[in-house]
C-alpha cells in the first residue's frame, strides 16, 4: 500500500493507518529532534508532540505538499520552539550517566557502551549544529538527518532548488569549520604535514 | 567568491551527487591537484556519515505516540465540545447543550468551602441540583439565568444579580446578593444547568480539576474587537490580564492599542495549551471571555486571545 493510500485512510481517522505513518517516520523525526536538542528525553518528547499535532490536524491536511514535507515542517517548528524555550530557561545538561540510568534498556538496543557513544555523538553533533546559523542547521538536518530530497527540502523551506543546493553547501562548510574547531569528530592530519592520527 | 571557495562549494554539493556533468569534471580535475580540497571532501563525507548514524529511539516511544493519539481520539468522542482541560467551566455554556453540576457534599474542595453543606442541603430540598454561579462576565449571567430557568422551570434557586457578584467572585465566603433567601452562597466559579446526561461526566471531571480564577466583573476592561472580527466565529476567546513582558505569542496580531492586544491563533489543542501556559508563566491571569460579540463555535479554525497589559 503506497503512502498516498495510507494517508487517505489516516485522514479519515483510521488509527491503524496513522500508526503506519508513525512507523514510517518516527525514526527520522526522532533523529532530527535528537540532533537538534542534543537530549534523548527532549527528543522523545518532541517526537511525541510532532505526531500528536499531526494526528490532530491530519483531517485538514490538504495534500498540496507531500506528507514528509508537512511532517518535517511541524518537526522543525517544534525543535525551534524547544530551543527557544530552553534558551529562556537555562538548565544544566543532564550528565550522560544519569541519562542512561533512567532509560530501561530493551533487548535489541545497542550495548550500553554504544548507547553512551551514540548519545555523546548525538550531543556533540547537536552542540556543533547549535553553533551554526538557524538556516544552516535546518537545512543540514533536513538533508543529512531526515533524508529529504532537494525537492522536498525546497517545499519544506519554501525556497527553490537552486537555493537548496547553495545553502546546503555553505551550511556543510560552516558545520565542518565548527567541528574542526571543537575537535574530536573529524580526523585531521597534523598541520605540519607529518602523518598523525586525529581523534576519531 | 574566490575560485577556491567555488571549489569548496562544489565539494559540498558533490557528496549528494548534485553536480552537473560539467561541474563534476571541474571538481575532479581540481581535486587531483588540491590536497586541501581532498581533505575537505573526506571531512564532509565523514560528517554526513556521522549525521546519518541511525539513533535508536527509546523502545517505548512508539507506544507513547500511539497512546497519546488514541487518547486524543477518545477525548473527541467523549467530550465533543470540551476544549483544553484548564478551561474554566463557563465556556461550556457556550455550547448548545448544558451541563449538570451535581453539588456533592465534600468533593469539590475550597470552591464550596462556605456554601457546600448549605448548598447541598438546599439543592436536595429543592429537588433540583442546580447551584448558581457567580459569573465573571456580565453576559454570562444572563445566559446562566436563562439556562437555569429554562431547565428547571422553577424558582427554587434565585438568580444572582450580575452586578452583585464582584465580591462573590473573589471570595467564596461572601454571600450572594440574591433576593430570595433560598439562594445559597455563591461558589466562585461553578456554573449550572439542565440535564444533558452525556455531559455529566465532563462536569464531574471539571470539578475535580483546579478552577482558574474568575475575572472580577468590576475589573473587566471594556474591549472592542477589531472590526474584522465582529460577528465572526472563534473556537474560544480568552482574556489574559497582567503586567510585564509578554512571551512570544505567534498567530496573527490583529490589533494593538492602549495596552490591549488581540491575537488570532490556530484552533489546535497544542497551540491553545502552549500559548496559555506561556502567557500564565509570564505572570498573566487567564480566563475565558465570551461576551465580545463573537460566535463561539468549537469547530472554528481560529481562537482569539486578548491580552491586557499594564
Amino acid at each position: 500500500m503506497d503512502e498516498k493510500h495510507i494517508l487517505a485512510k489516516a485522514r479519515r481517522g483510521e488509527t491503524d493507518a496513522f500508526e503506519e505513518l508513525v512507523r514510517l517516520y518516527e525514526k527520522r523525526v526522532y533523529a532530527v529532534a535528537l540532533r537538534s536538542s542534543g537530549s534523548p528525553e527532549d527528543a522523545a518528547d518532541i517526537t511525541q508532540e510532532v505526531f500528536l499535532r499531526a494526528w490532530r490536524s491530519i483531517e485538514g491536511f490538504r495534500g498540496d505538499s507531500g506528507f514528509a514535507t508537512w511532517l518535517f515542517r511541524i518537526t522543525m517548528n517544534l525543535c525551534v520552539d524547544h530551543a527557544r524555550r530552553r534558551q529562556a530557561q537555562p538548565q544544566t545538561q543532564p550528565l550522560a550517566a544519569d541519562d542512561e540510568a533512567e532509560r530501561p534498556i530493551p533487548d535489541s538496543a545497542p550495548t550500553p557502551e554504544e548507547q553512551l557513544e551514540n548519545s555523546e555523538l548525538g550531543r556533540e553533533l547537536a552542540a556543533a549544529l547549535g553553533e551554526v546559523s538557524g538556516e544552516h542547521r535546518q537545512i543540514v538536518l533536513l538533508r543529512d538527518v531526515a533524508g529529504l530530497s532537494y525537492t522536498e527540502i525546497a517545499e519544506t523551506l519554501e525556497i527553490n532548488e537552486g537555493t537548496v543546493k547553495s545553502r546546503l553547501s555553505r551550511a556543510r562548510l560552516a558545520l565542518r569549520t565548527v567541528l574542526l574547531r571543537r575537535g574530536n569528530l573529524l580526523q585531521r592530519p597534523a598541520s605540519n604535514g607529518t602523518k598523525g592520527g586525529g581523534q576519531a | 567568491m574566490s575560485d577556491h571557495e567555488y571549489f569548496e562549494q562544489l565539494c559540498a554539493a558533490g557528496i549528494d551527487g548534485a553536480l552537473t556533468a560539467a561541474e563534476r569534471e571541474k571538481l575532479e580535475a581540481h581535486l587531483a591537484e588540491c590536497p586541501a580540497c581532498a581533505a575537505l571532501e573526506r571531512d564532509l563525507r565523514a560528517m554526513q556519515a556521522l549525521l546519518a548514524v541511525p539513533d535508536e529511539p527509546p523502545a517505548a516511544l512508539h507506544e507513547r505516540i500511539m497512546e497519546s493519539a488514541r487518547q486524543q481520539t477518545r477525548l473527541r468522542v467523549v467530550q465533543p465540545e470540551k476544549p483544553a482541560r484548564r478551561l474554566p467551566v463557563f465556556t461550556m455554556l457556550a455550547a448548545a447543550a448544558v451541563v449538570v453540576l451535581v453539588v456533592l457534599g465534600g468533593g469539590v474542595g475550597q470552591m464550596f468551602n462556605m456554601g457546600a453543606g448549605q448548598a447541598a442541603g438546599e439543592a436536595a430540598a429543592a429537588g433540583d441540583s442546580a447551584a448558581m454561579a457567580a459569573p465573571a462576565a456580565g453576559g454570562m449571567a444572563e445566559q446562566i439565568e436563562r439556562a437555569a430557568e429554562a431547565a428547571s422551570g422553577e424558582t427554587g434557586m434565585r438568580a444572582l444579580d450580575a452586578g452583585g457578584t464582584t465580591d462573590a467572585a473573589k471570595d467564596t465566603g461572601a454571600s450572594a446578593q440574591a433576593e430570595g433567601e433560598t439562594a445559597a452562597e455563591a461558589p466562585a466559579d461553578m456554573s449550572v444547568a439542565a440535564a444533558a446526561p452525556a455531559q455529566v461526566q465532563s462536569a464531574e471531571e471539571q470539578k475535580a480539576q483546579d478552577a482558574p480564577s474568575a475575572v472580577p466583573f468590576a475589573a473587566m476592561p471594556a474591549i472592542r474587537l477589531p472590526d474584522s472580527l465582529q460577528g465572526t466565529s472563534a473556537a474560544h476567546c480568552y482574556l489574559a490580564q497582567g503586567a510585564g513582558e509578554l512571551p512570544d505569542i505567534g498567530g496573527e496580531l490583529l490589533m494593538q492599542e492602549d495596552g490591549v492586544a488581540v491575537f488570532s491563533l490556530t484552533n489546535s489543542m497544542g497551540v491553545i495549551e502552549d500559548t496559555l501556559r506561556a502567557v500564565e508563566e509570564a505572570g498573566y491571569d487567564v480566563s475565558a471571555y465570551d461576551d465580545v460579540g463573537l460566535t463561539i463555535d468549537s469547530k472554528a479554525e481560529k481562537w482569539i486571545l486578548i491580552v491586557v497589559s499594564g
